[in-house]
C-alpha cells in the first residue's frame, strides 16, 4: 500500500483515478474499512496538509473547507449563529475523540445514510464543490448520493468546499437524533427540519431523514403538505402520519422497519409541538 | 484499626493512570511467537478434513496444531469436563477453536487463519434452550441436552396457592450480557527450563494451573501462573482464561518459544463466555394482607455449547429465585441446557440477576394488584435475623435489608409526576435482592484461601494471596487488612503480582469472596508476626507484651512511642519470625440436592435500589435520572473503592436494563464489536446516590461481607418497575428497548 502526502490540490489531483486508490481525511472510517478488510486500497492519498479547513462567511453564503472537522463545526461561532442545525447535529456525533478527527468532507463522501451532517445540509440546500484535473463543479447535495456508500464523485474528483445560504432570523429548525443511547451512536433514525414562521403559518419547509432510505432523503410531500399550514395540534397528528408514508425504513442491528416509520413521525411530531408550544409561550 | 473505613488512596491507581501499570500486551519476550487461532463457521458440523498443507510453509508460520498434538488430555477442566481444548470430530459452536497457528508475527498468522480450508459436513443445530429440551431435538449433551437440573421443595405449593388471595403468573425472558472488560483476553506462556511460566490477564491462577497441567499432561509443580495487570473481569476471566493460557502453553510447550495470544475484541465477544440468556416462568400468590405465600418457578438458562460453569451459575440462581423473602410454600425447577451456541459463564451476580428480574417483576405487580405501596409490601415480607430462607437456612448474623429498604425510601421513595412536556412521564421504581457471599455448598472444595505475609528488614511489607487484583480494588483493601493488623503505615505495605509457586491453591476470585476470604487468611497471617513485634516493642518499651498499642508505624505504652521500623530492626537482631503463612477455611455449608434445602451459604449481601426514571411516550426512550442504591456488606473497608464498585455495577445495570441487547442469528453473534453492541456511556448515567448501612459480619475482617457482585443485581428491575409507574407498561423482556416500548404503547392505542 502506497501513502501520497500532498502539499497542495494541484499535487493531489495528480495521484487521483486508480481504481483501489481511496482519499484519507480523518480517517474514522476508512480506516475502519481496511480493518474489517472490507476494501484492499492500493494507494491512499492524504489530503490533510491541504488547508482545506475553514469556515468563511462570503456575503449571504457560508463556506466550508472538506477537512473542517467535527469538532471545529461544532465550536464555530458561524455555524452557530447562520447554521444551527448543522451545528445542532455535529453536537450529537461521535465521542470528543472522533469529532477531533472526523471532518464534513468525510462525513459526505462516505455517503452513510446516517450520516449527521447530511440531513442538516439538505436543509440547508448546500452545494458540494468537487475538483479534479479536468475542473470543477458544483452539485447540490440533494443529487449527491445514489444509495448506501455510494455517490456522484468520480476516482478523479474530490470535494473540497461544502457551501450554503445562511439561515435567517424567522427560520425555525430543528435536529433530531435517535440513537441506541445518548452519546457515540449511529442514528437509529435523524430528521432535519427547516422553515419559515410567520405568526403560526409555516413556509418554505424543508424536510431531510436520515437513516430511513438508502439516502438521506428529503420528504417532500410532507414539506408540501406544511407549506402554508398553521400550526395546530390537528396538523401536526396528520402530518406525523403522511411522513410515515414517505419513507422505506429497514430492520437491521440498530432498529426495525416499524419502529423506525413510527418515528419518523414521532420526532417531527415533537420537534413541532416544541416549535407550537414556543410560539403559545411568546403570543401569551 | 485506624485506616479501616477510610478513604484510602488505591495502590494502584497511579500506575493505571499514568500507564505504567504492566498489561499482559505491553510484555514481549525474545523468540516469541505470536498465536492465532482457527474457530469454527459453523454452529454445528463434523470436521472432514482440516487442509493446512499449503499454509504451513507461508513465510512466517512457525507450526499448526490440531488436537493430535496434545501430549496430555483434550479437555478445559472446570465441572463436567465435557469441554475440548481443540475440536476433534465436531464442533459445537461458531467460534469453537479447531487449530492453532504461530507465526514469527501477527500478520503472518492472521493471513494463515484465512488461508486454512477446513471441510465441513454440517449437522442440525439446535439454538433454543427450551426447545433443546424436547425429546426430538438434536442432542449435544446427554440423553436431554439438560447439563444441570436443581431443586427446591418447601412446605405444599398446592396448598401454598389455595390459600393465595391474588396469584399472578408470567413469563420473562433476559439476553445475552457481555463483560466488555476494557483489555480482551491474552497470555503468554514461557517455556524456562522444565518449567512452563504462564503469563496473563485472569481472575483465578489456579484453574489456569490445572488446565495447563491437564493439557501439557505436566504436574502442577511444573506450572507456574503468573496474573499479570488485568484490564476487567467481571467474571469473563474466571474460567476462559484457562482456554487462552492452554492455547498459548500447547504452541510454547511444542515449539519451545514464547508464545503470544491476544483475542481480537471480534473473536473475544464470538469465542468467550458471558451472561447466560434466561427464561423464566414465575407463579406468586399472596393472601389479601400481603404476605407471599406461594412460589412456583421454572428457570431455564441457554448454557451453550459446553457446560462450562452453568451448572453453579444455575445452582446460585436457583438458591437465589424467590428473592430476599420469606415464602412458606416454594416449587422451584432449574434447567441449563445446551445449545449449539457460544458456552455462557460467569458475569457479576452469576445466575441471580436474570432471576432477580423476575422476583422483582413479580413483587412489584403483587403490591400493585395489593392496591398496597411497594415498599410497604416488601417490609411485610423481607429477611430479617431469625428468620428462614426459602432453603431453610436460618438467618442469624449480619441481615439489614430492613434498613436498606428504609433508608433508600427515606433518600428516594418520592417523586414529581408531572413534566412540562406532556409527552414525558416519569416513574419510580424499587428492587430488593439479596446475594450469599463466597462458593457456598456449590463450591464448597474450593472455599478456602492462603495469604504470605513478610516484614522486612526496613519495617516494609510484602504480602501475597492467591485472589486476584482486577480493577475491584482487592489490593487497596487488603493492604488496608496488612497494614492496620500489623500497625505498619499503609505506603509501607504491598502486594506482590499473584502468583501459584508463592500461596497454596485459594480457589478463583468470584463470588465477591476476596475481601472475605484472602482477609482472613491474610489476619491469620500477620498473627505471630504481630507476636514478634508485640514481643519486641513491649522489651523496648518496658511494659508488658498486652499493653502494647501497634498503629500507623507507631508502637506504644501509655504516653510512649517509639518507631515501628526500629522495632522491626531490633525483631531481625533477635531473628524473630518475621514471615508466615495465613490460612482460611470458609465456615460450614450444606445443601441437599434433592430438597434445595440446607445452609447454601454462610452470609448474605443484601442491597435496595431505587430507580427514577422517565420515559418519552412519542420514542419510547428511558432515561435513568436517578438510582438510590443502599447496600448492607458488613462493615466498608473502603468507602471510596465501594462507591466505585456501586457506580459501576450501576451503570452495568443500567445496559442490562436498557441497552445491551445480543443478537445471535443461527448461532452467529451479530454484534461482535462495540459499535454494534451499545454499552451505556457517561451521557447515558443517572445521578447515582450510593450509601452503606454497617452490621458488622463477626466472620468476616473488620466485619466485612463481600459487596463485588451486589451493586448490579436489582437495577434492571427497579429501572422497568419505575417505567411500569410511570407508564402502565410491564417489560418482561430484558433489555427494555424503545421499541418494545413503543409496541406496547401502540397496542394500547394512547394518546400519543
Ligand atoms: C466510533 C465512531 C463513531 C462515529 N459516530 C458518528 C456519528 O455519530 N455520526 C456520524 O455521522 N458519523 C459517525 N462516525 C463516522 C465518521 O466518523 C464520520 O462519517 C466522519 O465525518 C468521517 O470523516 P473522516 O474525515 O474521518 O473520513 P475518512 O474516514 O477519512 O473518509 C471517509 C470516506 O470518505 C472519503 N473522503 C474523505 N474525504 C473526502 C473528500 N474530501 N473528498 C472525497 N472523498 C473523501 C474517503 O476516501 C472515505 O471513503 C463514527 C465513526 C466512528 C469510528
Amino acid at each position: 500500500m502506497k501513502v501520497y502526502n500532498p502539499k497542495n490540490i494541484k499535487e493531489a489531483l495528480t495521484y487521483l483515478g486508480g481504481k483501489d486508490t481511496h482519499i484519507l481525511a480523518g480517517g474514522t472510517d476508512l480506516i475502519v474499512r481496511i480493518k474489517d478488510r472490507d476494501i484492499y486500497p492500493k494507494s491512499i492519498v492524504n489530503i490533510k496538509m491541504l488547508h482545506l479547513d475553514y469556515i468563511k462567511i462570503n456575503g449571504d453564503f457560508i463556506k466550508v473547507g472538506a477537512l473542517t472537522s467535527v469538532e471545529t463545526l461544532y465550536r464555530s461561532e458561524i455555524i452557530n449563529t447562520y447554521a444551527p442545525v448543522l451545528s445542532d447535529a455535529v453536537g450529537k456525533m461521535g465521542s470528543p475523540q472522533i469529532r477531533n478527527l472526523g471532518t464534513i468532507g468525510g462525513n459526505i463522501a462516505n455517503a452513510s445514510p446516517a450520516a449527521d451532517t447530511v440531513p442538516p445540509l439538505f436543509v440547508l440546500n448546500a452545494g458540494i464543490t468537487l475538483k479534479s484535473r479536468r475542473g470543477k463543479r458544483a452539485v447540490a447535495i440533494g443529487e449527491f448520493f445514489t444509495g448506501p456508500g455510494e455517490n456522484i464523485i468520480e476516482r478523479d474528483e474530490f470535494i473540497t468546499e461544502v457551501v450554503f445560504k445562511k439561515m435567517e432570523s424567522d427560520e425555525v429548525w430543528f435536529f433530531k437524533k435517535l440513537g441506541q443511547r445518548k452519546a457515540l451512536t449511529i442514528a437509529k433514525i435523524s430528521l432535519a427540519f427547516g422553515g419559515r414562521l410567520s405568526g403560526r403559518k409555516l413556509n418554505e419547509v424543508s424536510i431531510a431523514l436520515g437513516a430511513v432510505a438508502s439516502t438521506v432523503i428529503y420528504a417532500k410531500r410532507t414539506a408540501d403538505f406544511l407549506n402554508s399550514k398553521r400550526l395546530t395540534r390537528d396538523v401536526i397528528d396528520v402530518v406525523s402520519k403522511i411522513i410515515q408514508k414517505e419513507i422505506e425504513p429497514i430492520t437491521d442491528i440498530r432498529s426495525t422497519v416499524e419502529y423506525r416509520r413510527k418515528m419518523a413521525g414521532a420526532l417531527l411530531k415533537q420537534g413541532l409541538l416544541d416549535i407550537m408550544y414556543s410560539v403559545i409561550a411568546r403570543q401569551s | 484499626m485506624n485506616i479501616i473505613g477510610k478513604d484510602i488512596p488505591r495502590k494502584d491507581a497511579e500506575l493505571k493512570v499514568t500507564g505504567r501499570a504492566k498489561y499482559i500486551d505491553d510484555l514481549t519476550f525474545p523468540n516469541m511467537l505470536y498465536v492465532k487461532v482457527l474457530r469454527s463457521r459453523f454452529p454445528h458440523a463434523m470436521i472432514k478434513d482440516i487442509d493446512i498443507s499449503r499454509t504451513k510453509n507461508n513465510k512466517g508460520i512457525v507450526t499448526i496444531l490440531t488436537y493430535k498434538d496434545i501430549p496430555g488430555v483434550n479437555v478445559v477442566p472446570v465441572v463436567l469436563m465435557d469441554q475440548p481444548l481443540l475440536a476433534e470430530k465436531e464442533v459445537r459452536y461458531i467460534g469453537e477453536p479447531i487449530a492453532l497457528i504461530a507465526g514469527e508475527d501477527k500478520e503472518a498468522t492472521e493471513d494463515a487463519s484465512h488461508e486454512i480450508k477446513v471441510e465441513y459436513e454440517e449437522l442440525k443445530p439446535i439454538f433454543d434452550p427450551v426447545l433443546a429440551m424436547k425429546r426430538n431435538s438434536p442432542k449435544i449433551y446427554g440423553k436431554d441436552n439438560v447439563f444441570s437440573h436443581h431443586r427446591i421443595r418447601r412446605g405444599n405449593i398446592k396448598r401454598g396457592f389455595n390459600e393465595c388471595d391474588i396469584i399472578i403468573e408470567h413469563r420473562y425472558t433476559t439476553s445475552y450480557q457481555e463483560h466488555a472488560y476494557i483489555e480482551t483476553q491474552g497470555m503468554i506462556a514461557v517455556p524456562y527450563e522444565e518449567t512452563m511460566v504462564i503469563y496473563g490477564s485472569m481472575q483465578c491462577p489456579f484453574y489456569v494451573q490445572d488446565a495447563v497441567s491437564k493439557i501439557l499432561g505436566l504436574p502442577y509443580n511444573r506450572v507456574e501462573v503468573i496474573q499479570t495487570a488485568t484490564g476487567g473481569a467481571f467474571g469473563g476471566k474466571e474460567d476462559v482464561p484457562s482456554l487462552v493460557a492452554s492455547q498459548a502453553a500447547l504452541i510454547a510447550f511444542k515449539t519451545r518459544r514464547p508464545a503470544k495470544l491476544i483475542y481480537s475484541r471480534e473473536e473475544d465477544i464470538e469465542s468467550m463466555s458471558k451472561r447466560h440468556p434466561a427464561v423464566i416462568h414465575y407463579k406468586s400468590g399472596v393472601t389479601r394482607d400481603g404476605h407471599l405465600n406461594a412460589v412456583e418457578v421454572k428457570y431455564i438458562l441457554n448454557a451453550g455449547a459446553y457446560s462450562t460453569l452453568s451448572p453453579i451459575v444455575l445452582w446460585r440462581g436457583t438458591v437465589h429465585a424467590v428473592g430476599p423473602y420469606k415464602c412458606p410454600n416454594v416449587k422451584v425447577d432449574s434447567y441449563a441446557t445446551a445449545t449449539n451456541t457460544v458456552p455462557c459463564g460467569a458475569f457479576r451476580g452469576f445466575g441471580t440477576p436474570q432471576i432477580t428480574f423476575a422476583v422483582e417483576s413479580q413483587m412489584d405487580e403483587l403490591a400493585n394488584k395489593l392496591n398496597m405501596d411497594p415498599i410497604e409490601f416488601r417490609l411485610k415480607n423481607i429477611l430479617r435475623k431469625g428468620d428462614r430462607t426459602v432453603t431453610g437456612h436460618l438467618i442469624k448474623d449480619s441481615m439489614e435489608l430492613e434498613k436498606t429498604l428504609k433508608k433508600a425510601a427515606q433518600i428516594g421513595w418520592k417523586i414529581k409526576k408531572e413534566e412540562s412536556k406532556d409527552y414525558i412521564k416519569r416513574g419510580i421504581g424499587v428492587a430488593c435482592n439479596y446475594y450469599g457471599v463466597g462458593l457456598g455448598a456449590g463450591g464448597k472444595h474450593l472455599s478456602k484461601a492462603g495469604a504470605m505475609v513478610s516484614v522486612l528488614g526496613d519495617g516494609s511489607v510484602n504480602f501475597a494471596v492467591g485472589t486476584t487484583e482486577m480493577g475491584q480494588g482487592m489490593e487497596t483493601v487488603l493492604s488496608q487488612v496488612a497494614a492496620s493488623e500489623l500497625g505498619i503505615k499503609y505506603e509501607k505495605v504491598s502486594i506482590v503480582l499473584t502468583d501459584t509457586t508463592r500461596v497454596p491453591d485459594s480457589g478463583p476470585t468470584v463470588a465477591s469472596r476476596a475481601t472475605v476470604m484472602s482477609g482472613n487468611a491474610l489476619i491469620k497471617a500477620c498473627k505471630p508476626i504481630k507476636k514478634s513485634i508485640t514481643d519486641i516493642a513491649a522489651k523496648m518499651l518496658g511494659c508488658a507484651p498486652s499493653k502494647v498499642k501497634l498503629a500507623n508505624g507507631f508502637a506504644g505504652f501509655e504516653k510512649k512511642r517509639i518507631n515501628l521500623d526500629d522495632v522491626v530492626s531490633e525483631c531481625f537482631k533477635e531473628k524473630r519470625i518475621m514471615s508466615a503463612q495465613g490460612w482460611y477455611k470458609a465456615p460450614y455449608t450444606s445443601w441437599n440436592k434433592a430438597t434445595g434445602q440446607g445452609k447454601p451459604y454462610f452470609i448474605y449481601s443484601t442491597g435496595t435500589n431505587i430507580a427514577k426514571v422517565e420515559v418519552n411516550l412519542l420514542t419510547g426512550e428511558v432515561l435513568v435520572k436517578k438510582i438510590v442504591a443502599v447496600h448492607d456488606v458488613g462493615r466498608v473497608i473502603n468507602p471510596q473503592t465501594a462507591a466505585g464498585q456501586v457506580e459501576g455495577g450501576v451503570l452495568q445495570g443500567v445496559g442490562y436494563a436498557l441497552f445491551e441487547e445480543m443478537d445471535s442469528r443461527d448461532g452467529k453473534i451479530q454484534n461482535t464489536n462495540f459499535s454494534t453492541y451499545i454499552l451505556p456511556t457517561s451521557k447515558d448515567s443517572p445521578q447515582i446516590v450510593s450509601v452503606f448501612v454497617e452490621d458488622p459480619y463477626p466472620e468476616g475482617p473488620f466485619g466485612a461481607k463481600g459487596l463485588g457482585e451486589q451493586p448490579l443485581i436489582g437495577v434492571a428491575p427497579a429501572i422497568t418497575n419505575a417505567i411500569f409507574n410511570a407508564t402502565g407498561i410491564r417489560v418482561r423482556d430484558l433489555p427494555a428497548t424503545p421499541e418494545k416500548i413503543i409496541l406496547e404503547l401502540d397496542s394500547r392505542q394512547g394518546k400519543f
